[in-house]
């Protein structure tokens, strides 16, 4: 009964993993085709031969190393301030009782329901007025300081009981340590979470670095993407290669912070 | 300290905000660092119609400061896109350089995915970091001349004759606001190989639309596994309406489409029969013309002359290696109407209003669009806004250019090109309304008649 | 020196300062501005006019805009539920003690990894209605009049969709596990030794506790459904017709191929006011669960 119960289980998650595959599997194959065999129909799953020029000419035709380079300092800058501001400020948000706490929220929170294209211009003509445009230092302060980081983490600490900052409080801690003390080691998996959204959300922008980066060597690598794509429209094989390649370092960190949300809550010693 | 912080900050933000808000109403209230001042105030002028030259100079000031270290050079900073792939911007830049060494041209690519998105940020606001703009497409170009961006050229120093019919289809209000760098029509695209296959005589330049609905038919072969479809159609909407308005001699933005009709049902029967693809198929696959066409396995494509040049590079690259022979002929025509008329679309070139060396500028843009810049983008394989005699030998010099007499006199016999997005100053919404009817029609969402109801109905109501 | 309330202030601020300095900077004054270009006409260069409620007035008579509205409520209502039942669904069981669990939530997690552009174009090559994937299976599996997906207009909105579920469940189903992991397993260790079976520690204990983090979910779910754009472009090109239009692509037409930017700001405030409003109510709705 049981062994019948874990492989209609298994069987399941292996089918939903396989839906889920499908499409990069897809890439895969594209990436290692010749271009005019990726559109044919019926769809073809296994180049013969492939293609894995495909991987080494993308090199030659986009400079690749030094988007990669400027994506991952724009990228691990931008996730490094917004975890720490955002963490900071949503400690305050949920633990602390202050004055016009709920109206600075509320500001955040109405925040994220306005779509970027809305304001993009006069914070554009705002960033040139501080001469930040065609500077990484725009699309980091474009995306450090989100309004979901904040919301995000302030959730969290919401559901971490009082009665432990209260404790330390009459223990005469100060608020900075028990946010660093108790808060900080507590949240793991929530920082964890925002380290990948903010990863994948700066790493992934296409319209931000667009508009801002106007010198060749400033540029990201979605704009090498895109641009390539656009300006070499069919050559679909070297496309989904420079996907497959723009995919790895995203994996790293996902790889890499796997472990926090398997530690936990139960593994740092303390209970709710 | 973390009061004085904060105070600081929110000096910050709100100072900030009130130069936002300050700059943008206009009042340009001669606060020393904020340059835009004087070129807002030319901007408000452009609106109501008012000569702006005058304004432009406001702003020299900067100059100096702008050209930086450059020393006694003037710098002229061009907005373009696809600096790498279009192999005529950077030659024609070297060319005028040398000609005039105490120019220095510094271009910047915008990237031709969202160019007019990236342009229409750059130049917000009053403080325009260019000086010399490529226009890609008809709705940003009167948008920008709405918004007072442009400088309207002299006319005088201009050889208006040489640009045969390119030029007068872009002027706006009798003002010339951009010069064509580029001037590219339809032709009908065909695979000799294909055709000799058949037995079809190759099409000559003097093709009404029923002929050329029989000819598709007949090369066509709907055999599974060896299909050939006698045309393509890409999914653009101009592609069928362009059409339309070209062999109708009609006016897209007038509002009426009946017009429309004939031509809508040609092409959904001959889809229907599979004598070109499916559009819905297409439109989610991306498949890319060219690369339709190079399949080896398309009679014939309605398309722009743009993508010779292109399709030559990549036969040259040996990307369509199932590609045979090609060539070139005249766009179909209505039947009791004369060969000549197309669908056609521009590269233009023009002058930023609050530029501080607008007259270099100007004299740049008549350098790239004329008899220099022709040359130069003759060489390259693409058709240039100026056509001279010499222009029209260089083109059909480049090595893989189709050069048999019909090709030839297809390239040359153009009398009337209707411009794919004809300037109009509420074209954007109107071409909304008729792109979203052609998805509907070819779809099969709405018949025929319905979509043309719809657009006239829809664009019925704009402006109003 | 100070009293104590203001001390307290001061220290409540000093933890807000370094985000809100740069939020107040970079997005909320530009926000602010656009909310004010609402209310006025503005092409992006020239001086911004004020118009009162023009802006707001025109909207009526704007068929763009009722479709869009139409079309993006229809999306939110059909994403947003089953991007939370799946999320939730697949952190339990990667949250159970299975083998190889590491290897299941990375791949469920891949898809919201990748770029928007590649996914995309898989998937309409996937859901092609010449030989597509799925109609080539659905065709083995004898049904007729196969669906054309992004360009029929009954199925373009459902392609949407399964994508947005598809691509965005692992993200969710990632802050569902960090929402586990925070559940005490005493919890579940008491209610064993009361023999509570799964399904009554499912609604006694994993449900009430994942509240915040549901909570969170559905209003970023939710907003982000309202915010929906680009995918939208890249599927279907808010086609066939105007079935797909959803609000944001009418903004940004408005905003950057007509230069009518006060227009555009007057739809963004409609927007806000939207999500807005169902924000409210899914706090009030929280609250009385939690009363109850």
């Amino acid at each position: 009964m049981r062994t019948a119960k874990k492989l209609f289980l298994y069987g399941g998650l292996i089918l939903v993993s396989f839906i889920f595959l499908v499409p990069f599997m897809w890439m895969l194959s594209s990436s290692l085709k010749l271009d005019k065999d990726v559109l044919t129909i019926p769809i073809k799953w296994f180049p013969n031969p492939p293609q894995w020029r495909n991987y080494i000419d993308i090199w030659k035709k986009i400079p690749l190393l030094l988007y990669t380079k400027n994506t991952l300092k724009i990228t691990v800058i931008t996730t490094l301030v917004q975890l720490f501001t955002s963490s900071f400020a949503a400690y305050a948000f949920a633990k602390l009782d202050f004055k016009y706490r709920d109206q600075l929220f509320l500001a955040y929170i109405g925040t994220i329901a306005v779509p970027w294209q809305v304001y993009m211009v006069p914070q554009f003509i705002m960033m040139r007025s501080l001469h930040l445009n065609d500077s990484h230092t725009a699309i980091i302060m474009l995306h450090a300081f989100s309004a979901f980081g904040v919301f995000l983490m302030r959730q969290f600490y919401m559901g971490i009981p009082d009665e432990l900052c209260e404790a330390a409080r009459i223990d005469g801690m100060s608020e900075y340590k028990i946010y660093a003390k108790i808060m900080l080691p507590l949240s793991k998996p929530a920082l964890s979470t925002l380290v990948i959204f903010t990863f994948v959300n700066t790493w992934n922008d296409f319209l931000g670095p667009y508009i801002y980066l106007t010198t060749k060597v400033k540029k990201t690598i979605q704009i090498g993407l895109r641009v390539f794509m656009d300006d070499y429209t069919q050559e679909y094989g070297m496309i989904m290669a420079a996907a497959m390649l723009s995919l790895i370092p995203v994996m790293i960190i996902f790889f890499s912070l796997q472990k926090y949300f398997v530690e936990g809550i139960a593994a740092t010693g303390v209970k709710g | 300290m973390k009061m004085k912080k904060r105070m600081a900050a929110m000096m910050l933000g709100a100072a900030v905000l009130s130069q936002l808000l300050g700059g943008c109403a206009g009042s340009g209230s001669g606060g020393g660092d904020q340059s835009g001042g004087g070129a807002s105030q030319s901007g408000s002028g452009v609106q109501s119609g008012g000569p702006q030259t005058g304004g432009v100079q406001s702003g020299s000031g900067q100059g100096a400061a702008r050209s930086g270290g450059s020393g006694e050079k003037i710098l002229l900073r061009w907005a373009l896109w696809s600096a790498d792939t279009q192999p005529y911007w950077r030659p024609i830049a070297d060319a005028y350089m040398e000609a005039h060494p105490n120019v220095e041209i510094e271009i910047i690519d915008l990237g031709a995915t969202d160019y007019a998105t990236a342009l229409q940020t750059q130049l917000a606001g009053n403080d325009a970091p260019y000086d010399v703009v490529a226009v890609k497409d008809g709705f940003s170009f009167v948008s920008m001349i709405l918004k007072g961006l442009l400088k309207p050229m002299d006319q005088s120093a201009i050889d208006m004759e040489a640009y045969g019919g390119n030029l007068a289809p872009l002027m706006w209000e009798g003002e010339v606001y951009t010069l064509p760098l580029r001037s590219d029509f339809y032709v009908l695209f065909y695979n000799k190989d294909i055709f000799d296959r058949a037995g079809v005589p190759y099409p000559g330049n003097d093709l009404t639309f029923e002929e050329y609905d029989a000819m598709v038919r007949s090369l066509t072969d709907t055999t599974f596994g060896s299909e050939v479809y006698g045309t393509h159609y890409h999914t653009w909407d101009i592609c069928v309406q362009g059409m339309a308005s070209a062999a109708e001699d009609a006016d897209i933005l007038a509002g009426d489409y009946d017009y429309m009709r004939p031509y809508y049902e040609m092409v959904l029967s001959q889809q229907d029969d599979k004598a070109c693809m499916d559009y819905s198929t297409l439109k989610t696959s991306g498949l890319h013309y060219l690369g339709a066409f190079g399949q080896g396995n398309v009679a014939t494509m309605l398309m722009g002359t743009w993508s010779i040049g292109t399709l030559i590079t990549r036969i040259n690259e040996g990307q369509y290696p199932d590609l045979g022979e090609w060539a070139v002929a005249a766009y179909p025509h209505k039947a009791g109407k004369e060969s000549g008329n197309t669908v056609g679309n521009f590269v233009g070139m023009s002058v930023i209003n609050s530029s501080e060396n607008a007259d270099t500028a100007e004299d740049f843009v008549r350098f790239a669009a004329g008899a220099e810049g022709a040359r130069i983008v003759a060489e390259k394989g693409f058709m240039p806004g100026m056509m001279t005699e010499e222009t029209l030998e260089t083109i059909f010099a480049v090595e893989g250019f189709p050069t048999d007499e019909g090709s030839r006199e297809a390239l040359t016999s153009v009398k009337k090109t209707v411009l794919e997005n004809p300037l109009g100053e509420n074209s954007p919404e109107i071409f909304q309304v008729l792109n979203t009817g052609h998805d509907y029609i070819m779809t099969g969402t709405m018949t025929v008649d319905e979509g043309i109801a719809y657009m006239n109905e829809e664009v019925g109501k704009i402006g109003k | 020196m100070l009293d104590r309330k203001t001390r307290r202030n001061l220290v409540a601020y000093s933890f807000i300062a370094p985000n809100f300095i740069g939020f107040a900077v970079f997005t909320l004054g530009p926000v602010i501005f656009a909310f004010v270009l609402a209310f006025s006409q503005w092409n992006g260069n020239g001086a911004v006019t004020f118009v009162g409620l023009d802006n707001f007035v025109k909207m009526g008579s704007d068929t763009r805009f009722w479709s869009a509205l139409k079309n993006t409520v229809v999306y939110a209502v059909s994403a947003v539920p089953f991007t939370m039942a799946s999320a939730l669904g697949m952190a339990l069981l990667l949250n159970s003690r299975i083998r190889g669990k590491e290897v299941f939530r990375a791949v469920a997690f891949f898809p919201y990894v990748a770029s928007i552009v590649a996914c995309t174009a898989v998937w309409n090559i996937i859901f092609s209605p010449g030989a597509g994937l799925v109609n080539v299976i659905l065709n083995s599996l004898g049904v007729e009049n196969l669906p054309k997906w992004a360009a029929d207009k009954h199925w373009a909105m459902f392609t949407v969709v399964t994508f947005s579920i598809w691509k965005d469940m692992g993200y969710y189903m990632v802050i569902y596990l960090a929402g586990l992991q925070g559940i005490s397993q005493e919890l579940y260790e008491a209610a064993s030794l009361d023999g509570a079976d799964a399904r009554q520690k499912f609604m006694y204990i994993t449900w009430p506790q994942l509240k915040p983090t549901t909570f969170f979910i559905i209003i970023m779910l939710t907003i982000n459904s309202f915010k929906i754009y680009d995918r939208v472009m890249l599927i279907t090109g808010g086609g066939p017709g105007t079935e797909t239009l959803v609000l944001v692509y009418h903004i940004y037409d408005m905003a950057f191929s007509n230069s009518r930017f006060g227009y555009a700001s007057a739809l963004a405030v409609v927007l806000f006011v939207l999500v807005l409003t169902v924000t409210i109510i899914q706090f009030k709705g929280e609250k009385n669960y939690a009363n109850s």
